[in-house]
């Protein structure tokens, strides 16, 4: 028990004493449940290409570990589990999504070199950019979630888990209700029958270019219940793309665009995808610029901190978040620096700058993208930062090896700074709905933000060594190549070919697909080879629907472009249930029965999810070790 | 005015996209070419006829940009008119429902109900507070919320600021005590139930400042 006295009321417990919230149970809960999450998922993101959020299931594990079995007795305690939980976890798909392509890419002869990084320098580039995101995410939390208020859907499912316990049977039954239909939902369709979409389009006779086929999830039509009629945006982009565009070009475009809009997959990895992701740049330079005077309300209230405003004090003094934004910044620089030989110093400087802004402006879009569809767009951020800095340190004369390998250390930074950054503000909307105070549960994400590069770096290198033959298992890449080529020349037989990617990541058994994209942009844009003319078009309309005075229509419409139609048609279907149910059963029957169930939907796929994937995991970590 | 603004800007936008996505990059083209109608049919899709076609240079020429500038500058002109067409309470979101008397009403009950709820808290089992948040707090805590732009239009963006900042942290304050009285901490409820009350007074107090003003 963790209050100090106990007595009865009318039948209930009462609890006399302080209310645990940030204790060391709870932060070492959080780094054990942290790790195992990171492991799990960064194994889930080489394996089977894609992330899953960690906060839901932490709070799950927390609820039965400190609840369950450490008789722990505080809703807030938990919260701050699953914060240490999933800062932990941040960085599986933080490194998993980018770090790899230097393996991927090490096994072609002429880039040999990348892998042989400087591992102590990768981790401090990870750990000093997930501290970056939070500096800067940190202050933004006021004019997010206090003045914005995003809806954060994932924010809302974590904090429906942590509220259960006192939330009555009710609502418990229609939370557990709604993941055991979502759980047998993913178990019988997807897993027992490979479903994974339902051609609508293709029943009615539609042509396929109007790709009318949801995405067999009612996890994303709980996300879409969650983010409400304010979701319609992220709808209005895909459709624009698959139901107006695409019909046009296809009456009026060359015959080359014919044929490509009748392959949806095509048309949005090279043209909507790219406009996506341009207009999401606009979009969000637009936002800031019209959000910035309310940020400066917001810092200039966080600032009243020190002169005793009784609503400030619970957040983390801005001066030191300014400290570490500036020591961060000054740590890129000396990792910059020291990332490949022949770097110099102005080009460092360079890198580091434009990468501290680019993490800014890139925790910004991905934190509201998240607050408003729960969907992060971390790998195309990651893929413009990456650009950015191989644009600069081939114009400033680096070999490809030196650009390759200093973009991926300083472009890892990035890329956690941004996940730490939208985990952040994930937690946080939690934290608001569970009355958690701000700053202990930013310094709970600082506390957990260093361990998971650590874990997860060292996952990697044990997955890319560990399939080696023993006489080449502790050479660099570069030399286990040269050995190749030698015995090859003498006439012996190689034992193993590693351009064949028989073994670590990038093999059959590995292929770690965003990172094997990554890698293929990589070498594209060493060769000079990027849509920055779309990038620029899309830019300037995302941008102008910014401005318009439309809310934050800018970015939602952008996502709409990035992510896959199938998705934002089964998304659409839950903003339309909640329009619809606040309208037939009113707004409270939604808040009190439509959010616990549809945080339900989320829960029980994301459950039955991890756990199919924890037994490949183990399995293909043991067979990984034997091999 | 508003809906000319409205059609402007979203014939700008489309007619913009169209000009970004309209033709087809060399990567997509080659993709295709590589394609064999086998690999095509197995896709359930008729390969178009690419004989001829020639693989486009990647490059800027790939975006029509007078085409776009055109559009860009109808968009321009919409958001122009918009700004203009707009006064002060179309501004407001379209979800607003309540005006800036009802704003202040609303957190004049919400302070009321924490009142009596702080007054009765000795008497009060923890599931009764949490379902007395639940019921008496909720609904004035979201119309609130929901209709707090009216703020922005009336008084700016620095007091929209100060009031929110009270609201929000009085808001998250009510959501500690939910939590500490679903886990019994009946002492912590009762001291976030009363800085609750105070940060909303505070932000009440900051509203009727600004209307004296």
């Amino acid at each position: 028990m963790s209050g100090d006295s106990v007595e009865m009321r009318q039948g209930e417990l009462i609890r006399r004493g302080a209310y645990p919230e940030m204790t060391w149970q709870a932060i070492i809960v959080g780094w054990i449940l942290g790790a195992l999450i990171a492991v799990s998922i960064s194994y889930a993101a080489l394996k089977l290409g894609f992330s899953i959020e960690g906060s839901e299931l932490a709070a799950i594990l927390g609820w039965g570990v400190l609840r369950g079995v450490m008789r722990r007795t505080s809703i807030l305690e938990n919260n701050i589990n699953q914060t240490v939980a999933s800062a932990v976890n941040g960085a599986s798909s933080g490194i998993m999504f980018s770090v790899p392509a230097l393996f991927i890419l090490s096994k072609k002869p002429e880039l040999s070199g990348v892998a042989d990084f400087n591992v102590p320098l990768m981790l401090f580039a990870c750990i000093a950019g997930a501290f970056i995101g939070l500096a800067f995410v940190i202050p933004l939390r006021k004019q997010m979630i206090d003045f914005q208020r995003l809806p954060y859907p994932g924010g809302i499912a974590v904090a429906t888990i942590l509220k259960s316990p006192g939330a009555g049977i009710t609502k418990a039954m229609y939370l557990f209700g709604g993941a055991i239909v979502s759980g047998l939902f993913f178990f019988i369709v997807k897993k027992n029958y490979g479903l994974e979409d339902i051609g609508v389009g293709e029943m009615l006779g539609l042509p396929p270019r109007y790709s009318l086929v949801f995405y067999c999830s009612l996890m994303t039509i709980g996300v879409g219940f969650l983010s409400g009629k304010g979701g319609f945006w992220f709808g209005a982009g895909g459709f624009i793309c698959y139901w107006l565009l695409s019909p046009i070009i296809s009456t009026f475009g060359s015959p080359d665009m014919q044929g490509m809009v009748e392959m949806p997959g095509i048309m949005r990895k090279f043209v909507y995808k790219p406009t996506g992701i341009g207009m999401l740049i606009g979009a969000a330079m637009g936002g800031i610029i019209m959000a910035f005077p309310l940020i400066r309300s917001a810092i200039s209230s966080m600032n009243r901190a020190s002169k005793g405003d009784s609503a400030s004090q619970d957040e983390m003094p801005i001066k030191l978040l300014a400290t570490a934004v500036v020591l961060g910044a000054a740590c890129l620089v000396f990792l910059a620096y020291k990332s490949a030989p022949g770097m110099s110093l102005s080009t460092a400087l360079l890198m580091a700058i434009l990468g501290t802004v680019w993490i800014w402006i890139a925790g910004v879009i991905v934190a509201e993208c998240v607050g408003r569809t729960n969907w992060s767009p971390l790998s195309g951020m990651t893929l413009i930062a990456v650009t950015i800095l191989i644009v600069i340190a081939v114009n400033m004369g680096l070999g490809k090896t030196e650009t390759i390998v200093s973009c991926m250390v300083v472009g890892a930074a990035i890329c956690l700074a941004i996940s730490q950054a939208s985990d952040m503000m994930l937690d946080l909307k939690s934290g608001y709905l569970v009355g958690a105070v701000p700053r202990r549960q930013q310094m709970a994400q600082f506390i957990g933000a260093w361990l998971g590069p650590c874990i997860v770096i060292g996952l990697m290198f044990l997955l890319e060594n560990a399939g080696r033959p023993p006489e080449v298992a502790d050479q660099p890449v570069a030399a286990v190549i040269a050995n190749g080529e030698a015995n090859e020349a003498a006439g012996e037989v190689q034992k193993f070919d590693i351009e064949k990617k028989e073994y670590g990541i990038g093999s059959d058994a590995l292929p770690a697909a965003q990172a094997s994209a990554l890698a293929s942009v990589i070498e594209g844009l060493v060769d000079g080879n990027v849509p920055s003319y779309r990038y620029t078009a899309a830019g300037g309309l995302g941008f102008l629907l910014a401005i318009s005075g439309l809310g934050g229509i800018g970015v939602m419409v952008a996502l709409g472009f990035y992510m896959p139609f199938n998705i934002v048609l089964t998304y659409t279907i839950g903003c339309v249930l909640r329009v619809v149910c606040n309208k037939t059963a009113g707004n409270r029957w939604a808040e009190e029965f439509g959010i616990p169930i549809a945080a339900g939907l989320i829960i029980g796929e994301a459950l039955v999810d991890v756990g199919f994937t924890l037994p490949k995991v183990f399995e293909g970590l043991f067979q990984t070790m034997m091999m | 005015m508003k809906t000319i603004g409205q059609v402007l800007l979203w014939v700008g936008f489309l007619s913009g996209s169209l000009a970004t996505v309209y033709y087809a990059p060399s990567e997509g083209v080659g993709f295709m070419k590589a394609m064999t109608s086998d690999e095509a049919l197995e896709k359930d899709f008729e390969l178009p006829d690419l004989q001829g076609v020639v693989v486009p240079e990647e490059g800027w020429h790939l975006i029509p940009w007078v085409w776009y500038g055109i559009s860009v500058a109808i968009c321009v002109v919409g958001i122009v008119v918009l700004t203009k067409a707009a006064s002060p309470e179309q501004q407001v979101e379209q979800g607003s429902k309540l005006s800036l008397a009802d704003l202040s009403t609303r957190l004049t009950q919400l302070i009321s109900n924490l009142e009596e709820m702080i007054g009765s808290i000795d008497q009060l089992a923890p599931s009764q507070i949490t379902a007395g948040i639940d019921a008496q707090l909720a609904d004035d805590f979201r119309e609130f919320a929901d209709s707090r732009n009216l703020i922005t239009t009336e008084y700016g963006l620095d007091v929209f600021a100060d009031v929110m900042t009270q609201f929000a942290s009085g808001e998250r304050s009510v959501n500690r005590a939910w939590s500490a009285a679903a886990d019994g901490y009946i002492d912590e409820a009762e001291a976030c139930l009363k800085r609750g009350k105070d940060l909303l007074q505070e932000a009440h107090r900051l509203l009727n400042d600004a209307a004296k003003n």
